[in-house]
This record gives C-alpha cells, structure tokens and sequence, in this order.
C-alpha cells in the first residue's frame, strides 16, 4: 500500500509536470474550442479514430502506378500494423495535433436497451432502488436506527462509492496521458479484430470489460484507446486505496472509475449499494464495466487467482434474469517493460518505502527519460455468461423470491469460479510475451554470465520451444537476432551488464534506502532487487511453461535413483505439484489428469520424453536440454516452499513448544526470509529468488491447504500455528520432486533460531 | 344422422378447412392484382384489399412470393391409418344406436389440433397415429354409456370439443394399441335451462363459444368469455384447459364463471350437490376437473353464471411513445383495478403489423393518426413509428358507466405519456384477433412457420421477460442457421393484481432450412426455457397437454405431480382416458 502511494504520488508529479503549460492552455482551449470550433469539430474528427484505418492510410501519398511502392523497405515490418495489431500511438505521432485529437466529436455505439441517463440520476436509481430501499428499512427495523440517519449512511456509501463521469474530464486526462504515452513508449498496439468485436457486442448485451491487471497503467489505457476509437469508454472498479490521492483519486473518478473496499461481505448496507450500483449500470447499459479479476496488480506478474466478489455481483444480473445476457470480454495487456519493476522488485522483498524526498522526485523524473518499449493489449474472445451457463444452472430457483434480496445458488457460484477461471487462462493464453522475458529466463539460468552467441543460441532455442507450446512472441522483424538481442539488453541495461561480449546480471549501486531496512543488512536485498526484477520478467512468461516444467522436473529427480516411472506415480506426484503451487500458479485444479497427459503429449511429441507401451516414462532417455531448462526453471518455488518448511519444522522444535507455537502470519513469512538470508549469506543456499515475500506466504497459504497449517483467532488477530508431522510429510514430497541442496541439519537449526529472533524484535 | 342445430356438421370438414385454420371460405390469399386480400364474407375484412401487407411480409419476413411451399392435396384413404377394430365394442355400440364414424376423414379431422406441428404434418406429412372412431353423444346419459362400454372392452377415449387446442391435447399418443375412440361432444350443444333470479345457465359441454353468446343473446344475457378462438371451441374444452377469455376483468376466467360441473369418468359421475357461490369442503373438486385436459373423464354439463347484455360496449385505444411506459401504465391500470372490460398492450412489431393489414393504401402513420383525436394529433406525431406502442380498450358497462372509465383510464395513461388513439384503432385491434388465426395459413404457402405461446409472470417481470424471451429466439435463430431474420412480437393481454399474461407470436422464413418444424421446435423450446428463468409461468391458458409435458414436473414439484397422478390411478385405473396429456400416463 505505501508503495503504491508514494509511486501514485510521483506519477502524479509527473503528470504535473508534464502538462503543466499543457494543462493550463488546454483549459482555455478548452473553452474557446468549444466556443469558436463548436460546430466546426465534426469536420476536424480525425480518421485513425476508425478501424479501417490500414486501408486509409494505405492509400496515402504514392502517386506511382506501380502495385508496389518503391519507398517501402521490402524487408521491414511496417510498424504500424502487423500479425493484426494496430498501434494507436502512430497517427498521434504523425499528426502533431492532439489538442484537436482530444476534442474530436465521439460517437459511440449504444446498447439497444439504453437510456440515457447522467451519473446524478445513476445515483439517484440506485438510492430509490427496491433492494437498496428494502435493505436500508431492514436494517433501520432491526438495529432502531432512525431511517433518515441510515438513509444518509447510505447516501454517504454511495457518494464515496460513484464515479463522476464527465467527458470534458475525460478529455483533459487523455490529453496529459497521451503526451506521457508517447514519450514513454514506442507503440501501442491493439488487436483490430478486437476493436471490431467491442463495437458489436456493446450494442447487443452489457459487458463485462476484464483486463489483465500488471500495473498502475491498466487502470487508464483501455479509456484512452476507447476514446481513441469511438467506443464507449468504461466505468472502471478501482480499489478504495486510489480514492483519497490527492488529484488523482478524482480525475479518476471523472473518468468513471468508482471505489469498491476491499472487504465488506459482512455489510449488507454497502453490499447492496454496490450490487445494485454495478446491476443498474449492466441493465442500462450505461458503461460497460470493466474491473480487474485478479483484484490488484500482480506485482510479481503472474496471473492472480481471480477474485470472485465483482462477477458474482454482476452476473447475479443474468442468474436472476434482468438481462438477456452479459458479455465478458478478458484483456490481455502486456508490457515490454513495466513502469514499475523496481518498485515491484522491492515490495517483494519487503524492502520499506522509501521516505519523500527530492532525490525521490529526481528518480521519478528519470522515469521520463526512459524507454518503456511498447504495450500491446489483446482484446480476446468474449465470453457469454448465457453459453457459460447452459446445463448448469437452473435460473427458475430465483422466481420464488424477489429479485432485490441478494442471493446467487451453490451452482451459480461454482459457475462464477469457474468462469473467473476461464477469464484468466484466457488472459494468459493472449499474453503477448517480449524477448526480454526469454532473457531474463536463460540469464536467471545462468547467473554466472553468458557468452552473447551462447544466449543468442539460448534464446532462438527457447523461443521455438516457447512457440510450440502456444506462446505469442513479439519478435522483431528485419533484425538478426543477435541485433534483437543485444537492442533488448540495451534498452534493460539497468539490469544486465554487457561486457566483452559477455552478458551478466548487473550488479547494483547500492541506495542509501535499502541500507535504511531494518530488518536486513542492505546489500544482499539490494542484489536480490535487480535479481527480482528478472524473476518477474521470466515470471511473465512462466504460466506457458508450468505444466511441462512440473513434470519435466519429476522426470529429472526421478532419473537418478530409477530407469522407469509408472504412469501412477507421475501423475500422483504432478497432482501434489499442482495442488501445492495452486496459489502460485492458475491452474485448472478440477482437471489435474488432463493437464498432466497434455503435457506428457506435447513432451513426447517434441521427442523430449519416451514413454514406453504402457505409458511409463524412461527416464534416462527423457533427460534432454529442454527438460533440463524446463526443471530449473521450477528449482526457486520448490526450494522457497522447501525453506518455509524447514523453518516451520525447526523452530517449532528449537523453542520446545510444540505444536502449539503460534505466529502472526507475516511475522513467519519474514523470519523465513531471514532464515534463508542468513543460509544464503553462509553460502549454502545460492538463489536471491528465495527471498521472494510473495512466495514465502503464498507457500503458507499452500501449507494450509494441506492441513499442514491452521490458523487461530486470538484476540480478534489471526495467527499460524503447524502440525509439524504433517509438515515433514511435505518436505518428503518436495524432495521426490525435485533435488533439494545439502544443507546440514546443524546450520539449519542455528538459522532458524537466530531468525526467529530477530522477527521477534 | 343429420347434425343438431347450432352445431358444427358431424362432417366438420365441410365447413372447416382440413388443413389448417376456420372456415374454408375464409383465407387471405393473393389476388389477380397482386395484392392479398382476405376472402369470404364472414368478417369485417373479408373482400378487403391489403395493399401494404404484400410489402410488409416481405420485408419484415423476407417472403418471396414466387417461392411457394403449397400444402399437399387432401389426403384420400390409402394415406391415412386403417381404423383399429375392436369387434366385441363396435357391437355393442351398433347395437345402442350410437352415431359413430371411422370414415378416414372423420377420423383424420379429430387427429390435431392446431399447434404448428399438427398444421404443418397436415400439409406436408402423415400422422402416424390417429383415432378409429368417431362417436357423437347427444347427452350425458349417452357418455355415460359410452364410457361404461370402453371400460368393459377397454378401448382409449379422448375427449374431442372445439378441436382448438394448441398443446397437441388431443393427438393419439403414438404408442397406444387399443382401439382409440374420439368422443365428439359437438352434438351436446343445448342450453339446458336459464336461472334469471341466480344469473346462471346449464349448458352441455359441447356448445361452441359464439353459439353460446348467440343464443343467451336472445334472451338478453351473455357469459363474457370471449377466448380468442370462441368462433370453434368449446365449453367442455374451456374447462378441460382453464381457459381465459378477453374480457375476464369483468366476466372473470372459466375458473370463475363456472357454478357447477358433471363429469363422467371410468368410476362414475363426478359432481357437488349444490349449486353455491362458495363452499368450504376441503380440497375443491371443481379445482382438478379444471384443466385436467381429458385424462379424468368428460365434461358433460356446466353450469354457468350469466349477466345482462351491458348497454354499451365502446373501443377505445393508447398510444405510447415505447413499450415500457405502456407497462408501466398497464401495471397501474391493474393496482388501482379500475381495468375496463379488455386492456391489451401490443408492441411495435405488432403494431406495425396491424397497420399493414389497413386496406387504404396511404402510409401507415398517416392512416392510423386520421384515427387519433385532432387534440392529440401533433404529441402523436412526433413519436418514433418504430418505437410506438398501442393498448387497446374494450369498455362495458352503462353510458355513464363507461365515461367514468375512460376518464380514469385516460387520465392515468397521460401520467404514463400515453395518448388517447382513438375508437377505431382500438376496435380494428379486436377485430384483427380473430383473423390474425388465417395468417399463418399464408405464412405456411410461402415457406414461413409460425406459432404462438403465452405465459404468466409477475409484474416486476414483465418487461425483463419480453426483452429476453425475444433476444433468445433471435439468437437461437442465428445460432440454428436461419437465414431470415424472425419476426419476434408480443403483447401483454391481461392484467392482474400480482401480474399479467403475455402472449408472443413469432415465426420465420424457413427458407434453405431443411427441417424447419424441428427447428421450431427447438427455438420454441429454448423460448420457454428463457420464459420459465425469468419467472414466467409454464402455461397461462393452452394448458401443458403434449409440448409442455418436459416442464411439468418441475412447475407443480414432484410430490405435486404425484398427487394429480394418484387422482388419476383413483379415477381412471385401466387408462381409458389415454390422451396422455400433462404428463406420460404409465401404460398398462
Ligand atoms: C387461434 C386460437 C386462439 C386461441 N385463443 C385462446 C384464448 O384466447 N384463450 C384460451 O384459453 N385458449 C385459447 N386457445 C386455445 C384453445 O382454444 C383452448 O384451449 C380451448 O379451451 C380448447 O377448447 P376446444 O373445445 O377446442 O378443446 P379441444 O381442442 O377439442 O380439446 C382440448 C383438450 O380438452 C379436452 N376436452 C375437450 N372437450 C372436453 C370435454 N367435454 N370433457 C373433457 N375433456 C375435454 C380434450 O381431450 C383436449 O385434451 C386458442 C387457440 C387458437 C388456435
């Protein structure tokens, strides 16, 4: 939370900063555009807006009558369009004008059942609703609370709760942003096909606009690009953390976005407020909706489990039958580089937020002269809730009941995780993944250095491989890959070294902040936040990999102690993967078996694994270079959940209490983290990835799932206590899967104790 | 044996069409001038030219009028089933001097009723299983002895009044081996005695609905049901299916005009002993001869409540800029329950279409503003012609009567943007119901099915449902390779405290659509599907008979169905009323 604070704050900054004169002279231009072009605006619309963009500009300035044009490069890839993208940001470049961009007539596509109404009868809609009504008499009946004072309470929800729409805000904000969009970024690309597909559906039945969710730009980019495209831009679900920012929480809100808690289950009050705030919007028409499944940027850029909250609350709108439908369309938006990776990197390491200071505002300006390579957003196949449901559910059950009284069934629910489920593989499936995401992964393979030809070999190989198993990479043309792989190394040099033609993870200046962290002698975090920084990018692309690298894996530890593994134990020890990394992986955890013979399929059809007649695996033969890379590539998250148990174990026999020992959760994630520092510090454990917050409590959460831990209440605070045999039993596991570092018993027991401390301080 | 007065013929393919709907006088069809007109001489708008209806089927339902799918010509003897004889039966009824028939086309007429499938195996098929006898009754005492031979001989009997049903009630379920009798009541067709100090009559259950009203009329009374199809059904068949009529507001349902009913069932004759407005004895048996669909026995005798003629009866009309504020509007009409005798809101499609049916040959707006007052003419203009929705208005009552509910019903409308339309808007709404039957006999020449169903659904529902029982179909269609868009249209054609009834039609051009019935079928079926999850009833009048059967368990609970089940095992152990109606009777 601190984190994002102070990061909004900068960008705030930034934006300050940028647009000042900008900003200034737009608001009279504004006014006198308004004024004096009025009218004039239609004619100043500009073309890019529509997407038939390729066959305008195609036929630009060529006045020859020759079929091809002599001026184009025959071994270029026309930037502006390609593999069915178009980027948005071209035209802004060509044509100098954003001020007439940012004030062009918009004309969207309606949906057919549409009124039009302003966001103050919105508001007014949702007060003088039956369900909020119903429930605001229910709860003053129940708790003789005087009605107008929980009226006001609910007024009060609801004026925190709403957007503020305004086109006029819009545009001002876009103006800013598309300035700040172009200085940092190359190309924006988008998929033609998509633009078409929102300009259909939008029309015909409410939608549910779903983007993946990896930084703070999500929040705004799909606006702009609707803006840009004359679709109707979205009212968008954001966290309440945004809400209280100076400036920023209301230009948002201007922009339609309007704030949810995080957790408010519990009150019915703000429950049906809500409920009926995002159902009135999906009824009407008004927006389509767009929210981020994960629930929060996923700082360590994998996809999040999706939370179930917001498309319960939607999609009770179809159960019950107010709407015919509701489309939901998932967005995949992919960054070659994200703005916040440094930020990222720390958070996961708990490394404390830094103080407000000038020298911080320097850092943020640095972030001006930067380049951030292109994002391309990849608007995937909608989704119909209708189709989704077919033989599922049973919509009757609702006739017996009102349809104000919030209530979905135990089907529909199951209905909900599962699509929750299908939005985010869908997400993932249309990543668009960027060469330094395979460097990142071969150079966290080989943390000594690379030979640039060694890594370039490296990457081609990977790269095919990555292609096989239906990954989608951004691979530059009318480049030798060489030229692609050293241009990437040059635009992400704060993190790698390139020298005499050796390749190495940079090592860092060390900040006086980090030397401010209590808890850890500074340098090693410090080394850990450039590693991170690559383990987010590899983990950007982890999710095409995780099946084949879980089983490759089992292959690998197998292989030296056996010839051959039956089918049954593979599967059982896949299946244990699957169930302990469901937190960090999504994973279709209701079809194990499935997930497991597709990727022994894909395995033996790349001839990487040999399966002999009755589907045991020979293991000495399916020991290949791509199992190899396959398995390490999983070596950190064994060994993280491996060092979690570890601590649990020794600690619990060091202080003598047994299976009592009780911890708050985030005091055992951090002592673990100390304990493997100090392992690492002595040398016997190598990996900076180790230290990863977000791994070590994800790893708790995992351990619970295996009865392994439980959680207490005292005193209204929840804390961890271990069921140690349950916990060795793991550790036996983990090493079937994988083979673990000798580390003596002796050093163990004497890192545990010290951490635990030290946590306790 | 010549047919009773008042009657339809024993031969009622003589004066009904054989393959599809009324008179056979009656039918729209093209003339020499290339427009349709509608023939005979029976209706308002019989003879009348329709200049625009030509455009509006095909534009609105991309007919092509060369492309012709006719009927087959009247099936002869070898097409149809041979009767199945049941010697020792056909005996005994010989020897009682019942009339009876197994002509092929006697036999063939009792087969269906109207659904779309029946109409459409009629034109183009051959049905597999139909009855092997037709007896014509003329009293109780002559069911009673029919029944008592069917039991003795165990022979299948359906009840066969109007023969209007549209549930496949009266079809042979495929299945039955016995000989299966259809038990024509068109011959019970007297007015037992009138009861002026009760205000009630004893009608045989085989009277036809118009002759009913034609001969209560003379003596200055009427009953007020007025179902959609009373030109052809049947009193018997209104209580075997629940019937509603247009008018209930004021005259009520069949559940509420009926005082007293005999039915004769395999057991014996089932009755009350009084004839009371009200009676507190436990479970009412009235309540499960009610609409149970010729599976308990037959209906033979009804005694129902009559009014006086009212003096005045006058159309009137709304119109509404949208569908919506027209609900909104029926809705309050309902809560302050101040509705005139019939209160109908079409929507635009239907609306449109009405106007397309006009013999003038201006635009249609124009046409139906001459009918609004001069007042209103300019607020009416500038409604969207494609959004416009019309309620149409039947009052009852004195003149004074009838002034103080137009004003209310008027004044409550203006709240609503509603617009007085005018008398003849309303009226030629009414008059368009019992022609619009022949519409689909057209639709059918030229590659088009259509059908209609209906349903019940509270208030707060009403909208959501007609939105997204409409998008269904038109997805359905997409989704089935239907290359025409459908036509989609509905109405909500009463009203109720709790809620209203809504009726839909809706058809397509089947054209390139190799199995269009099947596919009908299954678009109908999704339709109900969509109806029943937004919180609309299985059936509001036509009752479950053979096409809602897969829903019907679930609408009443299993425990529900076993109940009517075990009625049935009481009433009728050895199955002889085997139309198999409601739900698939366990076969002996
Ligand atoms: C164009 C059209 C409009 C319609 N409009 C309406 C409407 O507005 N309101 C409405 O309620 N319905 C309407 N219907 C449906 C149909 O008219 C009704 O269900 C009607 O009550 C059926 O009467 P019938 O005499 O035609 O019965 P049939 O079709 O002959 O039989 C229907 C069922 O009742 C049984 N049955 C018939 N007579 C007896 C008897 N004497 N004893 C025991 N069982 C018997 C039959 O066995 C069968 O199961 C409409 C149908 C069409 C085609």
């Amino acid at each position: 939370m601190g984190l994002q604070e102070s990061f909004f704050n900068g960008f705030n900054y930034i934006i300050r900063i940028l647009t000042e004169e900008h900003i200034v002279c737009s608001n009279i231009f504004v006014k006198v555009s308004f004024g004096i072009f009025g009218s004039v605006c239609p004619t100043v619309t500009i073309k890019d807006s529509k997407f038939n963009i390729s066959i305008n500009m195609a036929s630009s300035t060529d006045h020859s009558d020759a079929w091809i044009r002599s001026n184009v490069e025959p071994a270029t890839v026309d930037e502006t369009f390609k593999d069915g993208y178009i980027d948005m940001l071209a035209p802004r470049r060509k044509q100098f004008n954003d001020l007439a961009w940012v004030m062009k007539k918009v004309r969207t596509p309606i949906y057919k059942y549409k009124h039009e109404r302003g966001y103050e009868q919105l508001n007014r809609d949702v007060l003088h609703s039956d369900r909020v009504s119903h429930t605001i008499e229910k709860i003053s009946r129940e708790t003789k609370r005087p009605l107008e004072n929980v009226v006001k309470e609910a007024e009060q929800i609801l004026l925190e709760m709403a957007h503020r729409f305004s086109m006029t805000s819009v545009r001002i904000l876009g103006y800013s942003l598309i300035k700040i969009l172009k200085r940092l970024h190359d190309h924006i690309y988008v998929n033609v096909q998509g633009l078409s597909q929102i300009n259909e559906l939008v029309q015909e039945y409410p939608v549910l606009l779903v983007p993946s969710h990896r930084s703070y730009f999500d929040f705004l980019i799909f606006s702009i690009l609707c803006f840009n495209y004359d679709l109707p831009l979205p009212a968008i679900v954001a966290a309440q953390d945004f809400k209280d920012m100076f400036l920023i929480g209301a230009m948002l809100r201007n922009s339609g976005a309007f704030y949810i808690k995080r957790s408010f289950r519990s009150d019915r009050l703000y429950w049906s407020i809500f409920t009926e705030y995002v159902q009135t919007q999906l009824y009407n028409g008004d927006h389509p909706i767009e929210f981020f499944v994960e629930g929060t940027r996923s700082r360590t850029q994998k996809s999040y489990a999706p939370k179930l909250g917001m498309l319960a609350g939607s999609l009770e709108a179809y159960f019950k039958g107010l709407v015919p439908d509701i489309m939901i369309v998932p967005i995949s938006i992919s960054y070659d580089r994200v703005l916040e990776e440094n930020l990222f990197a720390q958070e996961l390491l708990g490394i404390p937020k830094p103080k407000e200071s000038t020298s911080k505002l320097f850092k943020v300006f640095s972030i001006l002269n930067e380049n951030y390579g292109s994002i391309h957003i990849n608007i995937c196949p909608p989704i119909s809730v209708r189709q989704m449901s077919t033989g599922k559910i049973h919509r009757p059950l609702h006739n017996l009941e009102p349809r104000f009284l919030i209530n979905i069934t135990e089907r529909e629910e199951a209905l909900v995780e599962d699509i929750g489920y299908a939005i985010v593989w869908q997400q993932q499936k249309n990543m668009v993944l960027s060469v330094w995401c395979l460097i990142a992964t071969v150079l966290l393979q080989n943390q000594q250095g690379i030979a640039v030809s060694q890594l370039t070999e490296t990457i081609r190989w990977l790269k095919s491989h990555a292609n096989s198993v239906g990954a989608y990479i951004d691979w530059p043309g009318g480049m030798t890959d060489e030229e692609v792989i050293l241009s990437c190394i040059t635009s992400h040099r704060h993190y790698v070294d390139l020298k005499d033609d050796y390749v190495t993870i940079a090592a860092v200046e060390h900040g006086d902040r980090l030397a401010k962290s209590k808890h850890i002698a500074g340098d090693a975090l410090a080394d850990a936040a450039t590693h991170m920084v690559l383990v987010i990018y590899r983990n950007q692309l982890i999710h095409v990999f995780v099946p084949y690298s879980i089983l490759s894996m089992i292959i690998l530890r197998a292989s030296k102690t056996l010839q051959i593994l039956p089918r049954g134990e593979t599967l059982r020890l896949f299946t244990f993967a699957v169930k302990l990394f469901a937190k960090e992986f999504v994973l279709d955890h209701k079809s194990v078996a499935q997930i497991f013979d597709n990727a022994l399929q894909v395995l033996t059809h790349t001839g990487d694994v040999i399966v002999d007649y009755e589907g045991s695996i020979m293991l000495t033969e399916s020991v290949t270079r791509f199992t190899t890379f396959l398995s390490n590539m999983l070596m950190p998250f064994v060994c993280g959940y491996w060092m979690l148990c570890e601590y649990i174990v020794h600690t619990t026999i060091d202080i003598g209490m047994g299976k009592e020992t009780v911890v708050r959760p985030k005091e055992l994630v951090r002592s673990a983290q100390y304990f493997v520092l100090s392992l690492i510090k002595e040398g016997l454990l190598a990996d900076f990835e180790l230290l990863n917050l977000d791994m070590l409590s994800n790893a708790v959460v995992s351990l619970k799932h295996f009865n392994a831990v439980y959680y207490e209440t005292r005193n209204e605070e929840r804390f961890v206590a271990a069921r140690i045999p349950v916990v060795r039993e793991i550790i036996r596991d983990l090493h079937c899967l994988s083979e673990l570092p000798n580390i003596p018993e002796e050093n163990l027991r004497q890192s545990a104790s010290t951490s635990s401390l030290k946590a306790k301080l | 044996m010549a047919s009773k007065k008042g009657s339809f013929p024993l031969k009622r393919q003589e004066l009904l069409k054989w393959n599809g709907w009324g008179y056979k006088d009656s039918m729209f069809s093209l003339n020499k001038n290339g427009n349709i007109t509608f023939t005979g001489s029976r209706y308002q708008l019989s003879g009348t030219e329709m200049p625009s209806l030509k455009q509006w089927i095909q534009d609105t339902i991309g007919v092509d009028l060369d492309f012709k799918t006719p009927s087959q010509p009247e099936l002869t003897a070898k097409d149809i089933p041979i009767a199945k004889h049941n010697e020792p039966f056909l005996s005994e009824l010989r020897n009682e001097r019942f009339v009876h028939s197994d002509d092929p086309q006697d036999r063939l007429f009792r087969a269906h009723g109207h659904t779309l499938h029946e109409i459409f195996l009629l034109r183009e098929g051959r049905f597999k299983r139909i009855p092997d006898l037709v007896v014509w009754p003329y009293n109780q005492s002559d069911v009673e002895r029919i029944v008592k031979l069917a039991c003795k001989h165990n022979v299948a009997i359906i009840p066969f009044g109007g023969g209007t049903t549209v549930s496949g009630a009266v079809q042979c379920p495929d299945h039955e081996t016995r000989m299966i009798v259809s038990l024509d009541t068109s011959q019970m067709n007297e007015i037992l005695w009138v009861d002026e100090k009760n205000l009630t009559a004893r009608v045989q259950s085989g009277i036809i609905g118009q002759e009913l009203e034609r001969q209560l009329a003379e003596k200055g009374y009427c009953t007020g049901h007025e179902p959609d199809s009373m030109e052809f059904s049947s009193l018997g068949g209104w209580v075997a299916t629940r019937a509603s009529g247009m008018k209930k507001n004021v005259y009520g349902n069949i559940e509420d005009l009926l005082v007293h009913v005999t039915m004769v069932t395999a057991r014996g004759v089932i009755e009350k002993s009084c004839q009371v407005p009200r009676i507190s004895t436990g479970p009412d048996i009235h309540h499960f001869i009610m609409g149970s669909e010729g599976i308990y026995g037959v209906v033979t005798e009804v005694t129902l409540k009559i009014r006086p003629i009212p003096a005045i009866r006058k159309y009137g009309s709304i119109v509404f800029p949208d569908f919506e504020p027209g609900v909104a509007c029926m809705r309050e009409v309902a809560k302050q329950k101040c509705a005139p005798a019939s209160i109908r809101l079409v929507d635009n499609e239907q609306f449109l279409f009405g106007q397309a049916l006009k013999s003038e040959s201006s635009s249609f707006m124009q046409s139906f503003i001459d009918g609004v007052k001069k007042f209103y003419v300019t607020r009416v203009k500038g409604f969207d012609p494609y959004k416009i929705c019309v309620a149409t208005l039947v009052f009852e009552g004195t003149a004074e009567e009838v002034a103080i509910q137009e004003k209310r019903i008027y004044d409550i409308a203006s709240n609503y943007g509603g617009m007085p339309g005018g008398e003849e808007n309303g009226r030629r709404g009414y008059m368009l119901t019992y022609v619009i039957a022949y519409i689909r006999d057209l639709a059918l020449d030229y590659s088009v099915v259509a059908e209609s169903f209906e349903t019940s659904v509270p208030w707060d529902r009403v909208l959501d449902l007609c939105r997204n029982t409409k998008d269904r179909i038109y997805r359905e269609c997409k989704e089935r390779g239907i290359h025409f868009s459908p036509y989609v249209s509905c109405r909500v054609t009463q009203t109720y405290d709790a809620g209203a009834c809504v009726y839909f039609y809706f058809g397509f051009n089947y054209r390139g659509v190799p199995n269009p019935v099947d596919v009908y079928e299954q678009v109908e079926n999704s339709a109900r599907e969509e109806v029943l999850a937004n919180g609309g009833s299985l059936s509001h009048h036509h009752g479950v008979g053979k096409i809602r059967q897969k829903w019907y368990t679930e609408t009443v609970s299993t425990v529900g169905k076993g109940a009517v089940e075990a009625v049935k095992s009481y009433l009728d152990p050895q199955n002889i009323f085997a139309a198999g109606n409601l739900f698939q009777q366990a076969k002996l």
